[in-house]
């Protein structure tokens, strides 16, 4: 199996949701450059779930912001849902993250004006989709029904979590970002936001999920280090030694 | 996008503070300019009503010259000139005993009268009193108590009671400084034995052609037309200097409208990243931030014009006092309020509202979703760049160039605009440098509390920068309009003490007409202690220029030294003045009619138009439109009679008899029937200078809301800092900081801004002054005058900026006593 074809995963026909490839970026600080992405290539395909570890400022965040059009690489391709991205403007780039991509962040993120279920309704609104149903579905499989009409300010750090992976999936975007979805919660929160990652994955949607967790790392199907600008695989024997 | 609306204003609900602060900062800006604005509008509409009811259909009028006319011109007009439309007038300033009113007191025919004015259609056919009198419907409402004994009138030391025969007929409030009566009545009561003061007539071409080729001597024809046209420019350049204030005020109100506005722009900028990533576009994010701003400018803007409206009541009232005062009579109506002026609130308050979004959204837009969405990253202002100090130079070079360049008063009010906010600009750059040249000196102090308050004032320059600036545009805004007043009040105190060089000033106390019997004017000089007699005679004559002022002085050496001499040659001038055709003029004059000593002005005598020469001009604060001085042998010339209005009379130093016995000399031997008016030299300056400070009465109201609307803007953008601070306050609490620590941290912010403001606002205000002196009030009254700093203005204007940035922060930190450090832990 060459390289690229343990980074694009197993071969199955789904078709590729995310491909990077040769991704370029450089941060200018006091120190001068700091390559962060030194010319990183990822395919993830639709139902799968990679998950990418690796040390503080190694640019994990900044390429989930790049696959978010949330940022731009200085060199390098992105292709996303069968589509280039390169020559998007806006505001074609917040469209296309508003249908096709969901993101959950470690610090929730979630509105604070707004209720449970309004946080939740919110991307369907957004994308004039009128039925509830699956709003409702998910906010009664998380155990969250109860609490829909609460603030997030009155809610745990487990159940805004919770809420916020609900918001990320409830318009079923093929591409689903998590940033460090664990990394403010305790085990048993960390299991429930985790048991939502794989039912959507399951439902079709690939995911990319930046930890430091090794139980959640160890959900995903395929895992990779982001060191040096690069992504290495995560191999199998490192994989069984960690389970 | 109906849930991302809801948001922003549960947003608002949650932040009452800051929305009510954001509400009362456009309130209060919308409040002045609506207040100003009323108030001139009220003042102008009251001008027009009251001439169009008191004119009538009259489209001249005949006036005598100094001492008004004979009656038998009125008779002279019916009977050979053929003029049916004529009605005579009698006009004078009485004062309604029981209360000591002044009013207007018209003696009119009412046969006649009614062919020109509708009054009343019925007077007079109920009248049965020798004295009777037609009042307004309020007039009758005010004195319903005493209406039955009679309404007890006084002028120039004799009472008469009149009985109220009938109510005028008007629906306008214009007639309620007005009362009405009988011209024989008035005749009698004002002593004015054949004497009448005007004829209205309506006239046509023919008529006008005919009157004019055969009018007597000594009596002259006006057009009603021209004559309110002067009076309406005369207040003019009044009113003007006020809109420019308010319109300064509003500057003020924009910055504290921009600064509120756009500082939720920033507080929220995590929100607005959050939803872009969610699928929000900017257009769509803008759209309902707009609608937002909308909204805060419509309920602002409501609230100002109700504020406003209240507002103008004691504005109007200003206004027409000191219009009162200084140019015509102006009687106080009902506040109306027009559509345009509502119109123009809208615009205003909702147009702020709305431009301050379009800055932050348009700067959002340049950055990166990452960016915005940390929580620590507040983008960099352009205010606190060097680019501000370029923006400062090229303002105040613009400045500079459009006062050269422009002669008009509008160019003059734009330079001075260009140059405040050019000038207050680069504050928030100074600022920084400033507070990092604290942080190093606090290096050796090390202080905590003012490493942390100085550190906050670079942190939040994005924040506070604009209410730094609307702080800073008052309080320099503030200092020169004071010192203005204060160099325009010591050059009229200077102008006074030289020119009014006589012991005691004698002037009649009835209507302008009035002239002093030469009878008494030869008795003047009789009386015990007295030297020397100067008589004056002032009225307006036709020139080759238009109508001027002309004062007419017979006077010795003494009076005529206290003439200031601005330009032209001193040597010979008493000689040429007294004895040639030498006129001196006042500077006002000179500047409106383009005159310099050695040019010629013609002006109309008995003996047709005569040449004079224009000999010095000199300072004189009496006049915006100037006058013409000319000694009495030069008029003489070619004038039969000069009835003198005025007269001064100079005594003999340490004889051992003062003034005041003088004074009791001349209302005992002269004035028994009580016509004449003197006053002695310290209390005719005294009310000139009382006229002064009332006509300034105004300012100082607006230059006080000025300071409010800043102050409002400084409160509230450390409000909002310390709202946002939250999270930082409370990891300082837990870690140790005391509440008065964290007080005395916030105090240091806002006291070393207030002190920075203070003393930059310094020089922008002195600049502002020199501007107000040397550009627009020459351009407005042609006055020049010395700047004087007043040491004691100047100090005045530090503690303004020092005091409103202490008390801003001292505001700011009433939340820290009731602080739950836990929760705002928890929050954040």
């Amino acid at each position: 199996m060459n390289k690229s074809e343990i980074i694009s995963g197993t071969a199955n026909p789904t078709p590729v949701a995310v491909s990077v490839s040769k991704l370029e970026k450089c941060y200018q600080d006091a120190a001068g450059g700091r390559q962060i992405l030194d010319g990183l290539s990822l395919e993830v395909k639709g139902g799968q779930m990679v998950a990418i570890t690796g040390p503080s400022g190694s640019g994990k965040s900044t390429l989930l912001n790049i696959i978010a059009l949330i940022e731009t690489a200085d060199a390098g391709f992105v292709q996303l849902d069968g589509q280039q991205v390169a020559d998007m403007g806006e505001p074609q780039t917040t469209l296309f993250r508003r249908r096709r991509i969901g993101f959950i962040y470690q610090f929730f993120n979630l509105i604070p004006t707004l209720t449970v279920y309004e946080n939740i309704v919110l991307p369907l609104q957004l994308n004039g989709i009128a039925d509830r149903g699956r709003a409702d579905s998910l906010l009664k499989s998380t155990g969250l029904f109860e609490r829909k009409n609460s603030y997030p300010d009155l809610l745990s750090g487990g159940e805004q979590q919770r809420v916020s992976v609900v918001r990320a999936i409830v318009h079923q975007p093929p591409i689903v970002l998590a940033d460090e979805p664990t990394g403010n919660l305790d085990d048993e929160s960390g299991g429930a936001v985790l048991d939502l990652l794989r039912t959507a994955r399951d439902q079709g949607a690939a995911i990319i999920m930046v930890t430091h967790s090794e139980t959640a790392a160890s959900v995903a199907d395929r895992r990779y280090v982001l060191s040096k600008g690069k992504l290495n695989v995560f191999s199998s024997a490192q994989m069984s030694l960690v389970r | 996008m109906i849930l991302v609306l809801i948001s922003f204003l549960r947003e608002w609900y949650r932040h009452p503070v800051q929305l009510g602060l954001s509400i009362l900062g456009i309130a209060i800006g919308v409040a002045t300019i609506v207040a100003i604005d009323l108030s001139n509008h009220n003042a102008s509409d009251s001008f027009k009503k009251s001439n169009s009811l008191l004119n009538g259909l009259a489209t001249h009028r005949i006036t005598g010259g100094v001492g008004g006319i004979n009656q038998s011109v009125f008779t002279w007009l019916k009977v050979e000139m053929r003029i049916y439309d004529a009605t005579p007038v009698i006009e004078a300033r009485v004062v309604i005993v029981d209360d000591g009113q002044s009013v207007k007191l018209l003696g009119v025919d009412p046969l006649s009268d009614r062919r020109i004015r509708s009054l009343d259609s019925n007077w007079g056919m109920n009248s049965v009193s020798a004295f009777p009198l037609f009042v307004s419907p309020s007039t009758q409402q005010r004195y319903a108590n005493i209406v039955d004994s009679g309404l007890n009138l006084s002028f120039g030391g004799s009472n008469k009671t009149f009985t109220i025969s009938g109510i005028l007929q008007s629906d306008s409030d214009v007639l309620d400084n007005v009362l009405v009566t009988d011209i024989a009545a008035a005749q009698v009561f004002l002593n004015l034995k054949e004497n009448i003061s005007y004829v209205d007539l309506r006239v046509n071409q023919e008529e006008l052609e005919r009157i004019q080729s055969s009018l007597p001597l000594g009596v002259y024809l006006t057009d009603l037309n021209s004559k309110n046209h002067v009076e309406g420019e005369m207040s003019r350049a009044f009113q003007t200097n006020l809109e420019a204030m308010g319109l300064l005020a509003l500057v003020v109100g924009i910055f504290l409208v921009f600064n509120t506005v756009s500082f939720q722009m920033l507080r929220r900028k995590g929100l607005f990243a959050l939803l872009r990533v969610l699928g929000l576009t900017h257009t769509h994010l803008f759209a309902l931030l707009m609608a937002e701003a909308f909204l805060l400018g419509l309920v602002g803007t409501i609230l100002g014009s109700v504020l406003g409206v209240l507002l103008s009541q004691v504005l109007y009232g200003l206004v027409t006092n000191t219009i009162n005062t200084l140019y015509f009579d102006l009687a106080r109506q009902a506040i109306e309020v027009p559509a345009f002026t509502l119109l123009k609130a809208m615009l205003l308050g909702i147009g702020a509202s709305l431009l301050a979004v379009v800055y932050p959204a348009w700067t959002s837009r340049r950055q990166t979703l990452t960016t915005q969405l940390s929580h620590h990253s507040i983008p960099q202002s352009p205010l606190v760049s060097i680019r501000s100090i370029w923006f400062a130079i090229v303002c105040v070079l613009m400045a500079i160039g459009i006062i050269l360049l422009g002669s008009s008063l509008q160019s003059a009010f734009l330079a001075l605009f260009l140059l405040i906010v050019g000038m207050c600009f680069p504050l928030p750059f100074i600022l920084s440098k400033i507070a990092a040249f604290i942080e190093t000196a606090n290096a050796f102090v090390s202080r905590p509390w003012v490493l942390m308050g100085v550190r906050s004032i670079r942190e939040n320059l994005s924040r506070t920068g604009l209410a730094a600036i609307a702080l800073s545009v008052a309080v320099a805004t503030t200092l020169g309009v004071s010192l203005m007043i204060d160099s325009f009040r010591y050059s009229v105190d200077h102008w006074l003490n030289n020119y009014l060089r006589a012991d005691i000033y004698i002037s009649s106390s009835q209507s302008d007409s009035a002239t002093i019997s030469p009878m008494v004017l030869e008795k003047l000089s009789g009386l015990d202690n007295v030297v020397s007699v100067s008589r004056g005679s002032r009225s307006a004559v036709q020139s080759n220029l238009g109508k001027v002022d002309l004062f007419v002085l017979d006077t010795e050496l003494p009076g005529f030294k206290g003439f200031q001499i601005k330009q032209g040659d001193n040597k010979g001038l008493w000689n040429k003045f007294r004895n040639g055709n030498a006129a001196l003029i006042s500077e006002a004059l000179s500047s409106r009619m383009s005159l310099s000593p050695g040019d010629a002005i013609r002006l109309n005598t008995d003996s047709g138009f005569v040449s004079f020469t224009v000999a010095a001009i000199y300072f004189d604060y009496s006049s915006e439109h100037g006058v013409i001085t000319l000694h009495a042998n030069s008029w003489r010339r070619y004038n039969s009679a000069i009835g003198y209005r005025s007269a001064a009379l100079y005594l003999k130093p340490n004889a051992g008899i003062s003034v005041g016995e003088t004074l009791d000399q001349f209302e005992r031997d002269l004035n028994q029937n009580g016509i004449l008016f003197a006053r002695s030299n310290r209390a005719l300056k005294q009310s000139v200078l009382k006229v002064f400070d009332q006509t300034f009465e105004i300012t100082g109201i607006l230059r006080l809301l000025t300071i409010l609307i800043a102050i409002s803007a400084i409160v509230s953008a450390l409000l909002c800092v310390q709202l946002e601070r939250r999270h930082q306050i409370s990891i300082l609490r837990a870690i140790g900081f005391t509440r008065l620590d964290l007080v005395r941290s916030t105090q240091i912010h806002t006291g070393v801004i207030g002190l920075v403001i203070g003393v930059f606002s310094l020089p922008i205000g002195i600049a502002l002054c020199t501007v107000l002196i040397n550009v627009i009030n020459q351009r407005s009254f042609g006055w020049s005058m010395q700047t004087i700093l007043s040491p004691s203005v100047l100090g005045q204007s530090l503690s303004i900026a020092i005091v409103s940035a202490l008390v801003a922060g001292v505001l700011a930190t009433l939340h820290l006593r009731k602080f739950d450090i836990a929760h705002n832990l928890k929050r954040d």
